[in-house]
């Protein structure tokens, strides 16, 4: 039960496309003004606005910088002037009468008056100059508030977050942040399958979230990382790292599968190894092996054709072994050319299985796209492991059809040496 | 020689499989097979053997009934894909239940569909064929949907569990 804590409750998908992505820019940069009362109480999204987080020692100095409440005219700075002002009512000195006294109350007044409404002037005037100076902070000052907002910075507790490089990078680098946290955001939402465990950080999954990315799906990553080892996946962004630190991520989560950015404001997808990166590297391994042996095999089939490059792969256990099954299961009933296997895992570890083909059928045109069609409904009737997170029938340069089958992230090991398979 | 599989128990559904010695002429070339519908819920199933390297016929099984467990066949050494379909389902069609076994030399595999009709699954468990002259190997295999964990005692002795679904006892 202590894991359940720390899953996000759902919520509806509200978003989608073009939209996912504005909400994505928007977490990742102006979505702090945009938080609602119970999302700024969630976690480490309201840490973002601790004391130690600021890039000055002020409390309270990072959320005046925000923009909408800096040139706004919020009432912090009149609130302070109005007791000066209901303090001093004309009439509390009622008390005693006597006519000189009343005489030299009445000059006093008049004259505090006067004073009064220059001071009512000056301060008007001194809250626009408040006001300006504010604006052009914020202009001045915007990397550190623009790095406040980077996800990377969203989770980290106290000091953890200040060590963070975005914090005081910059600003190409919180640009690089930015770019990375957006691309790893929507290739996470598009290639890790859909019944994976995802776990990040508050922020990240906020934005993972409005990918598209069911929310019992994801594992918020905060103070403990407890229920990280039914995690599938982990976003590791500068605030995981942070937290987790390296040794715990690399024996966790050691392959990374995708990486985007650079220094600190890379951010790797990584397989989670639950029984630890010596027993996942074993798996690995023999995984590797068993996609040689069995790839060799398939290269023999008299259904199956291949280019050169795609033999190469095959032959050097570059192809996850849902590729390879899916492959002997099409070859069963139809004849197949492969014209090319791939993925689109920038940045992936050495070893990380191809999860994509493009396969076309019988050699006739007339007959091709028919074919086509019946292998697609054939993989699109698969079930779990086996069923592709995408299959869609392209157009290949030279304007052949062919079919194009991508697997999701991470590659399952062991499925050829009978891995059970759970529908 | 003798491999079979004992029962089904009900309601535990546990499967016993007694298992001698290895199975006599093995080629050097040859594994061993054979198969079960070990998922109470399941409909009968037929069930394709089909190798990767596409050489020969797909090995197929008809109307494969829940607690059936057939005996070993010898099969050439190598990879394949397993297809479970809804007993008299065109070969073509999709099937209901995908896995893949690689059958190496010498070795027996029983391969079973598990589970509860809306999370079949399918299991490849591979045998332990070997045990003194004088005894006899029990392999006790959790596949009830109804007991979470199962331990198995002999007497007050202790074979093995707590187990799950789909685990057994080595």
């Amino acid at each position: 039960m202590g894991e359940q804590g720390n899953y996000r409750p759902p919520r509806r998908q509200e978003e989608n496309g073009q939209a996912s992505l504005l909400a994505l820019e928007a977490a990742l940069g102006t979505a702090r003004q945009a938080l609602g009362p119970d999302e700024e109480l969630d976690g480490d999204d309201a840490r973002i606005r601790q004391p130690s987080d600021a890039p000055k020692g002020k409390p309270g100095d990072a959320r005046a910088e925000l923009p909408g409440e800096a040139g706004a005219g919020q009432p912090g700075g009149v609130r302070v002037a109005q007791p000066e002002v209901g303090g001093d009512r004309p009439g509390a000195d009622r008390a005693k009468p006597p006519w000189p006294a009343v005489l030299a109350t009445t000059v006093r007044l008049w004259l505090r008056r006067r004073w009064a409404a220059l001071g009512k002037l000056f301060r008007h005037r001194w809250a626009i100059v408040v006001a300006v100076l504010a604006v052009a902070a914020l202009v001045v000052g915007g990397l550190p508030v623009s790095s406040l907002r980077h996800p990377g910075t969203g989770s980290a507790a106290g000091q953890q977050a200040a060590r963070a490089g975005p914090l005081t990078g910059p600003a190409g680098q919180n640009a690089a942040a930015t770019t990375a946290g957006h691309a790893a955001a929507v290739w996470v939402a598009r290639q890790v399958s859909r019944g994976a465990m995802v776990a990040c950080d508050p922020s990240m999954c906020h934005v993972l979230e409005a990918q598209g990315l069911p929310a019992g799906n994801l594992l918020v990553l905060r103070s403990r990382t407890t229920g990280l080892r039914f995690c599938n996946v982990i976003v590791a962004t500068q605030t995981v790292r942070n937290l987790l630190g390296s040794r715990i991520l690399g024996q966790s989560a050691p392959a990374v599968i995708a990486g985007f950015g650079s220094g600190g404001a890379r951010i790797d997808v990584r397989a989670v190894a639950p029984d630890g990166a010596a027993a996942y590297r074993a798996a690995l391994a023999a995984d590797w092996a068993a996609r040689r042996k069995a790839a060799a095999e398939l290269m023999k089939s008299p259904r199956i054709h291949a280019g050169d490059a795609a033999m190469q792969e095959l032959r050097t256990g570059m192809v996850d072994s849902r590729v390879l099954i899916t492959l002997a299961a099409l070859a069963a009933s139809h004849p197949v050319n492969v014209m090319a296997f791939g993925d689109t895992a920038p940045g992936a570890a050495a070893g990380v299985p191809l999860r994509e083909m493009e396969i076309s059928g019988a050699p006739g045109p007339a007959q091709r796209t028919a074919e086509l069609r019946r292998m697609r409904s054939f993989v699109l009737a698969q079930r779990a492991v086996f069923l592709p997170a995408h299959v869609t029938l392209v157009r290949l340069a030279d304007g052949a059809a062919a079919l194009r089958i991508e697997f999701g992230a991470p590659s399952p090991l062991g499925l050829l040496v009978g891995r059970p398979v759970t529908q | 020689m003798r491999l079979r599989a004992l029962m089904a128990l009900v309601p535990l559904s546990l499967a016993v499989v007694l298992m001698g010695a290895a199975p006599a002429a093995v080629a050097q070339d040859t594994g061993w097979i054979r198969w079960g519908n070990w998922s109470p819920s399941a409909p009968d199933f037929d069930i394709y053997l089909k190798s990767f390297g596409g050489s020969g016929n797909a090995t197929v099984i008809k109307h494969v009934r829940y607690g059936d467990v057939s005996s070993y066949t010898a099969i050439p050494m190598g990879q394949y894909t397993i297809a479970m379909r809804d007993a008299g389902a065109a070969p073509t069609s999709p099937p209901m239940l995908s896995a893949s076994v690689q059958v190496a030399p010498g070795t027996a595999y029983t391969i079973v569909s598990m589970g509860p009709a809306s999370h079949l699954g399918v299991q490849v468990l591979k045998e332990t064929m070997r045990s003194s002259p004088d005894k006899a190997l029990v392999r006790v295999v959790q596949e009830s949907v109804q007991q979470h964990r199962v331990t198995v005692n002999n007497g007050s002795r202790t074979l093995g569990g707590p187990l799950r679904l789909g685990s057994y006892t080595g």
